[in-house]
């Protein structure tokens, strides 16, 4: 029988080096959809980018079935900064 | 156990980096660089005396469990710093529903030079680092130098496997990892990609983050990323005492998951982790197993015996600190000496001298499982952050 082993068969790092680059450089912003405000329905670019239109910008979130959900109209409503330390979390 | 030293591999830094240490060097006080990742030398164990660690770690994570359950029980909070009732009552409800909540991993911190039996020092079990050079760098080296040998390392398929195994107590949506920026040397950051890649491969859908970037969203009431995408689980390399008192820490308790869908957002390590990484486990620990082979005696109240002419010297940990900050070491016969803050008071116990060295063994649990270890040395007899990590090998 062979001696019980305490190693890892194999160690795969995939992308390693690429995901601590992806993780340095975040900072994308979010998607904006334009969208009827009652319905959530996602409508045509102008019903927004006319200001007689009766399309609101939505940003974040997912669609389903021409649908938006999990985002918000207002990106300014959206608080940032209140986690945050000076030095290292580790130990 | 056996230190011997060698030379290092040609590159050895730039291989290191490749396998995700990009922290090789450490800067110094004076300005110098020196290396953290340290190949001149490399312990050296027998598979029996890794045999007979293992056993003592997965007594201790036993042990441990049992004390958390006994802080619970008995209301013991305040002994941990934890004053606020809201919180208490959530991390006990954490600590109940803990079958529902992801967790991953912890590291020991055990004092061994190969003849006695391990001594705790200490369980980091909430934010541990050192884990990638643990994993990653420590492994290829002994595929190196070692090539079929065998080493104190199953962290990476461990923690592929914990991923897998929990994946279903995860809520829908990616699981977010998310490190502090506050980290300049690029080790948080590392540690949480690492977790990330490990996730990933166990077939979780996963996004990065950092917390500084974490938003409130006031319309809906929930956490966001910085594309408005809800946060609806996130493991977080940042203690959860800063967690639950930086200036979102009551939206943290007001969203928590804690279990089963009950709040918003679920963080891994969950909160009764807290009960884990806080010193003053080290007492209940000691209360509950008086004179077990593997503890020190601790206390919160004071030195005790271990003070005066004839004690045995004592350490002051602060019950929160992190890489040794605010450790105090009182050598034998030392005067009693009561710190403003809280602080549990652990018996002195000398790290072992390995050729002038001060080791210290961190040793993994992943799940509830010992997975490895990660052998760290430093000039004095508290670890900080001018540790060196040096690999190791059964043979």
């Amino acid at each position: 029988m062979d001696r019980r082993k305490l190693r890892s068969g194999t160690v795969v790092l995939g992308g390693m080096g690429v995901l601590a680059a992806t993780l340095t450089a975040c900072g994308s912003e979010p998607d904006r959809r334009c969208v009827d405000r009652v319905t959530q329905e996602i409508l045509p670019r102008y019903e927004c980018e006319d200001s007689n239109g009766s399309g609101s910008y939505y940003y974040g979130g997912s669609s389903h079935k021409n649908r938006v959900s999990g985002g918000s109209f207002d990106k300014s409503a959206v608080d940032r900064g209140g986690f945050g330390s000076s030095g290292s979390s580790g130990g | 156990m056996e230190r011997r030293t060698t030379e290092p591999r040609p590159g050895w830094q730039e291989t290191v980096e490749e396998q995700g240490l990009i922290y090789p060097l450490t800067r110094y006080p004076d300005g110098s660089l020196r290396p953290y990742w340290d190949e001149s030398a490399y312990y050296v164990f027998s598979l029996p005396e890794v045999e007979a660690l293992e056993e003592v770690v997965e007594e201790l994570h036993t042990m441990c469990l049992a004390a958390a359950a006994h802080i619970v029980e008995h209301d013991r909070f305040a002994d941990l710093g934890i004053t606020d009732p809201r919180l208490a009552g959530l991390v006990a409800e954490s600590w109940r529903r803990r079958a529902e909540l992801p967790s991953l991993y912890g590291r020991f911190d055990l004092r061994y030079d190969g003849t006695g039996p391990a001594r705790m020092l200490e369980y980091n079990a909430d934010t541990p680092t050192s884990l990638v050079e643990a994993a990653s760098p420590q492994w290829f080296w002994m595929e190196d130098r070692f090539p079929g040998a065998d080493q104190w390392n199953s962290l990476h398929e461990r923690l592929v496997d914990a991923w897998k195994r929990q994946a279903p107590l995860l809520p829908p949506g990616p699981l977010h990892f998310a490190h502090s920026d506050g980290d300049e040397l690029g080790e948080d950051l590392m540690t949480v990609a690492y977790l990330r890649e490990t996730a990933a491969q166990a077939g979780i859908d996963t996004e990065a983050l950092s917390v500084e970037r974490i938003g409130w969203d006031k319309l809906s009431g929930r956490f966001v990323d910085e594309r408005l995408r809800f946060i609806r689980s996130c493991f977080k390399l940042y203690p959860w005492e800063w967690l639950t008192t930086d200036r979102f820490g009551p939206r943290v308790l007001d969203t928590l998951d804690n279990g089963g869908g009950t709040g918003s957002t679920c963080w891994i390590e969950p909160a009764w982790k807290m009960l884990l990484s806080n010193k003053a486990l080290l007492a209940v620990l000691w209360e509950l197993y008086p004179g077990h082979p593997n503890l020190l005696p601790a206390y919160l109240d004071g030195p005790r015996d271990m003070a005066g002419p004839d004690g045995a010297g004592y350490v002051a940990k602060p019950l929160l600190g992190r890489e040794g900050a605010g450790v105090t070491v009182h050598e034998p016969g030392s005067a009693e000496v009561l710190r403003d803050e809280p602080c549990c008071y652990q018996e002195l116990a000398p790290l072992p001298d390995f050729a002038g060295n001060r080791v210290v063994l961190g040793a993994w649990v992943v799940g509830s499982e010992s997975a490895g270890l990660g052998i760290r040395e430093s000039a004095g007899l508290v670890t900080d952050e001018y540790a060196r990590f040096l690999p190791h090998v059964i043979l």
